[in-house]
């Protein structure tokens, strides 16, 4: 017993820089650590390494549905942030986000997850108006349908239906009432959501789902609702930039 | 104190101290990446990953471009560069530990590389490249009337001969290029078939995923096309339920597509009644028809997705009639023309490692009955296929394809021919036939895409073709080179041999000993493309030497002993893309010069002469115009110049004793009809009715100058008088709608 011990100790110390603890997920925890932090402070650059980190893990991995996934939700989180400033590059980042998507589809039909994203990346592609609208809209409406048929109680599918419904002409089927009942939903489903043993599984959305709240009562002209719901956000996520430097003053400016 | 198991503990501590130094040194001592990233303008690449192939070892690179990392390995290695919107780069490295290798990636902008004019199309897919037509785009250019050929004719490289849908391309006739469905050859593409091709292509636009056009120094994956192929890959399988509608003043049309089996599996359908009568009745133009053009036709497209692959069957079938009083050479009468025409496929498509493969089986048939004078045909076609392609990257920097295709063709022709060619009255001479033929071609290719350098691409190729009537092998060898200039800008030069056996109706008609083999051209192609943001351009040149062409040598007799060449200058440019940018369109100018062997009548005697081609239209010019007026209405033009098709002129004619002519003719090609000009203007209103649903209302007023176009010349019996017979379609109004639910 003891032998088998010290050739189990032998072995650890001998083998130690080839495991490193699995690279790919350390890795993936390094990205995911990082894109949180980027997001939460609002930090293009950080979530471009967290992007890179994913990508490397894509690239790599055998099994990288997952680290498409992460790949696509780091340029959705850049593009967002970008879209005013740099068009260009974040149209590249939504082109190669949706390419990401596929490719987990592909390997993961069933995900109902990259579904939803994929939907939000197809309506940011129809946002540039009427034109893209007619393009891509039907794609966005059919990524979501999908993923509202797969999972319609997940979280993070609830948001971004929502999301979909609030950015969306009324003539092409927005809703900011369905929004915001949709988003008090998912804001229940994150609060329920038991804890999941799977480390990579999405966790993000709970502080956005405040977030979008707020943008839906801000722009129904409730400005005490909205303060309420972007207060929640920064609870949820404290220093959230998005949130702390933008939307509330955007709300104390109207 | 020393029990036995510190003892072994000491042991495993001393050999863990043997064997923990060198990892630990190896550890210490790793070899260091270290380097920029740039794109071609010198300009540093932020955020761009650098990873060794096949580890997760690797690094972003800053925001200036920088990258470092170290690497516990050693030895030969790849490294990748790939940053959004450029194209992944590979580099070599040699990993040394305690070692720092210092490495600086030129990433190029990503570029899709495709065949000359490509014309890449799929309803949801703005490509970037030059040349992109979708089908909404195609079915919105003004005076196509929602034709995928006639918006093809837009293009440069493309003579439009007459009023007809036909594509010839570069100088070359229509039989030289081929159109590809799912991988299946369609023998009879147009609908209303005309010297000029037809009057529409038989592929609505709608039903294609994706549409290539090659035009020249094509790919070695295509046989038996001297000149071009357009290859269109239909639709997949639908993500939604969508029924559609269209009510026009000349056709009827309902479609329905659907997922099924929990969408792993789609439908897709069609039915279409096309009816012209109203429509020149209106336009006060039903004179000439004894039946005006109608059809009737359907798809059915199946699709099952299952993991690793997709099943899919495609069918259409296609019946349509018309009888028009026409006119060939001195003969006048009525041309009476019904046809069917199908085709089903089934296509297997999967991904197996790095293997991409598609396979496909089909059957087509194409049915015919036409008179016309001496002239009354009842041509059966039918062609068996297989075909497989298949793709495999090899590292980063190579792709081989390869392919077979087995053809197995049937005709059976039953009728009577004019014995000599142009005598068309009832009462000329007559040739009749009654046979059957069949012949089997095979094929297979092999082309290796190489990535030579960043810049460079390098895709060579030979195919090999059998055909059992010809009795010959053919062995075609084709290489195209392109090279990247900066971000925007592209060159290529391509060189290759093109071989295409004749079709089974010239072997019904040669009564000749002599086997008749394929026939030969080469293809010199030099093109430049540039893009700048919402701008395209495209310059291409091109050589094209033809030889073994086959050419009628007397009665019913033919031979390859025709030769010929075309030469000429493509021009494109476009701007914006409809429902990209509220103004968009293209311009398009071709010079052409096509020289081939041809016959001229001298009385009872026909002699070979080498002139102008009936395609040879020196000069054409197309402008493309689209703009969003106000809200949802959208307003277009084409505006279309072309140099008159050179025609070979009756000089004399001979008595015969009957009481017939013979016609004398003159230099072949040596007249030109005058020059054809043509506007064509559409408005549309599109009105969404909810999320991917709309209704779209629209008017069209083709030939909008009323110019009575000379597309033909016809002579007296005598052929004392010439008589130019003009367009039939003049100055002509078109409206209907279109509903998607």
């Amino acid at each position: 017993m003891r032998t088998a011990l010290m050739i189990a100790l032998l072995f650890l110390f001998s083998t130690a820089p080839l495991a490193q603890a699995q690279p790919a997920d350390s890795l993936m925890h390094h990205g995911l650590d990082v894109l949180e932090r980027g997001v939460t402070a609002g930090d293009v650059d950080a979530m471009q390494q967290a992007r890179a980190a994913f990508e490397r893990v894509a690239t790599a991995a055998d099994d990288a549905a997952q680290a498409h996934y992460y790949v696509a939700l780091a340029n959705y989180r850049i593009a967002t942030r970008i879209l005013d400033s740099d068009e260009d590059r974040a149209d590249a980042l939504i082109d190669d986000g949706i390419d990401r998507l596929d490719a987990a589809i592909e390997a993961q039909p069933a995900s109902a997850e990259a579904h939803a994203l994929l939907s939000t990346l197809y309506g940011l592609k129809a946002r540039g108006g009427m034109f893209s609208g007619m393009r891509y809209g039907p794609r966005a409406d059919g990524a979501i349908e999908r993923a509202q048929q797969l999972a319609p109680e997940n979280p993070r599918v609830l948001l971004l239906h929502a999301v979909s419904l609030l950015n969306k002409p009324s003539r092409w089927g927005g809703d900011r009432d369905g929004a915001i009942a949709a988003l008090n939903r998912a804001i229940q489903q994150f609060e329920a959501a038991p804890p999941s043993d799977d480390a990579f599984q999405p966790r993000w959305g709970h502080a956005d789902a405040y977030a979008w709240l707020g943008i839906a009562h801000m722009n129904g002209g409730d400005p005490a609702q909205a303060r309420a719901a972007f207060e929640q956000a920064l609870a949820v996520r404290p220093g959230y930039s998005w949130v702390e430097s933008g939307l509330l003053p955007q709300l104390a400016a109207k | 104190m020393f029990t036995a198991f510190t003892v072994r503990c000491c042991w495993a501590v001393i050999l863990g101290g043997f064997l923990l130094p060198p990892l630990s040194a190896h550890a210490q001592a790793q070899a260091v990446v270290t380097g920029v990233v740039m794109d071609e303008g010198s300009h540093p690449v932020p955020y761009a990953n650098v990873q060794l192939a096949g580890t997760l070892l690797g690094a972003a690179t800053d925001a200036t471009g920088h990258f470092r990392f170290a690497a516990p390995v050693s030895g030969a290695h790849q490294l990748h560069a790939s940053a959004v919107g450029y194209r992944r780069t590979t580099r070599p490295v040699q990993l040394v530990p305690g070692d720092t290798v210092r490495i600086q990636f030129t990433l190029a902008v990503d570029t899709v590389l495709l065949e000359e004019a490509s014309v890449t199309a799929s309803a949801y897919t703005v490509s970037g490249t030059d040349g992109t037509m979708d089908p909404l785009e195609a079915v919105t250019t003004p005076g196509a009337m929602g034709d995928l050929f006639r918006a093809l004719q837009s293009f440069p490289g493309v003579a439009q001969v007459g009023d007809g849908a036909g594509l010839y391309v570069r100088g070359g006739d229509l039989s030289e290029t081929k159109t590809v469905i799912d991988q299946s050859t369609l023998h009879h593409p147009y609908r209303y078939e005309s010297p000029a091709g037809g009057s529409f292509g038989t592929i609505r636009p709608f039903l294609a995923e994706g549409t290539t056009f090659s035009t020249g120094g094509f790919s070695a994956r295509y046989g038996n096309a001297l000149s071009g192929v357009l290859a269109i890959d239909t639709k997949d399988q639908p993500d939604a339920r969508r029924f559609r509608g269209n009510v026009g003043l000349a056709a009827v049309s309902l479609g329905l597509d659907t997922p099924l089996l929990d969408e792993q599996g789609g439908l897709r359908v069609t039915g279409n009644r096309s009816f012209t009568g109203f429509l020149f009745r209106l336009n006060g133009q039903r004179d000439d028809f004894e039946t005006a053009p109608q059809g009737l036709d359907g798809t059915l497209s199946l699709t099952y997705d299952y993991e690793g692959g997709q099943l899919k069957a495609f069918s259409f079938a296609r019946r349509n009639r018309m009888g028009i009083e026409t006119a060939a050479g001195a003969f006048h009468g009525l041309f009476r023309s019904r046809s069917t025409n199908q085709l089903h496929s089934l296509q297997w498509s999967t991904r197996r490692d790095t293997w991409i493969g598609r396979t496909s089986v089909a059957y087509s048939r194409y049915g015919s009955r036409d008179r016309f004078g001496a002239l009354d045909v009842e041509p059966v076609e039918a062609t068996y296929q297989f075909r497989s392609d298949w793709d495999r990257a090899l590292g980063s920097r190579f792709t081989l394809s390869g392919g077979v295709v087995a053809m197995r063709e049937q005709s059976a022709f039953r009728g009577t021919f004019p014995a000599r060619p142009g005598r068309w009255g009832e009462d000329a001479a007559r040739l009749r036939i009654d046979d059957q033929l069949a012949a089997t071609r095979t094929g297979g290719y092999v082309e290796l895409d190489t990535d030579v350098r960043d810049r460079i691409r390098l895709t060579s190729g030979i195919r090999a073709d059998h055909h059992s009537r010809a009795q010959e092998t053919t062995l075609d060898p084709r290489v195209a080179i392109a090279y990247q200039f900066g971000e925007q800008t592209q060159a290529r030069l391509a060189w290759g041999r093109f071989h295409q056996f004749p079709d089974l109706e010239t072997y019904a008609q040669h009564a000749g000993t002599a086997s008749l083999g394929a026939q030969q051209a080469q293809h010199w192609t030099a093109t430049l493309r540039h893009r700048r943001g919402p701008f395209r351009l495209r310059l291409a040149g091109y050589l094209k030497p033809y030889r073994a062409l086959v050419v009628p040598t007397g009665d019913a007799t033919y031979a390859n002993v025709g030769s010929g060449i075309a030469r000429g200058i493509d021009a494109f440019t476009k701007y914006g893309g409809f429902l990209e940018t509220r103004l968009s369109g293209w311009l398009s100018y071709s010079f052409v010069q096509s020289r081939r062997t041809q016959v001229r009548q001298r009385g009872a005697d026909v002699t070979l002469e080498r002139g102008p081609a009936p395609f040879d239209l020196t000069h054409q010019v197309t402008a493309v115009g689209k703009v969003r007026v106000v809200d949802m209405l959208f307003a277009g033009f084409t505006a279309r110049h072309t140099t008159g098709q050179p025609v070979t002129p009756v000089v004399d004619a001979l008595p015969q004793g009957d009481g017939t002519y013979a016609p004398v003719e003159g230099p072949v090609g040596s007249e030109r009809l005058p020059v054809y000009r043509r506007l064509d203007l559409q408005l549309s209103y599109y009105i969404p009715l909810g999320p991917g649903q709309h209704l779209t209302v629209y008017a069209a007023v083709n030939n909008a100058l009323d110019r009575a176009n000379v597309i033909d010349v016809t002579y007296t019996p005598d052929y004392r008088t010439r008589t130019e017979q003009t367009t039939n379609f003049r100055r002509s109004l078109y409206f209907g709608l279109t509903m998607t639910l």
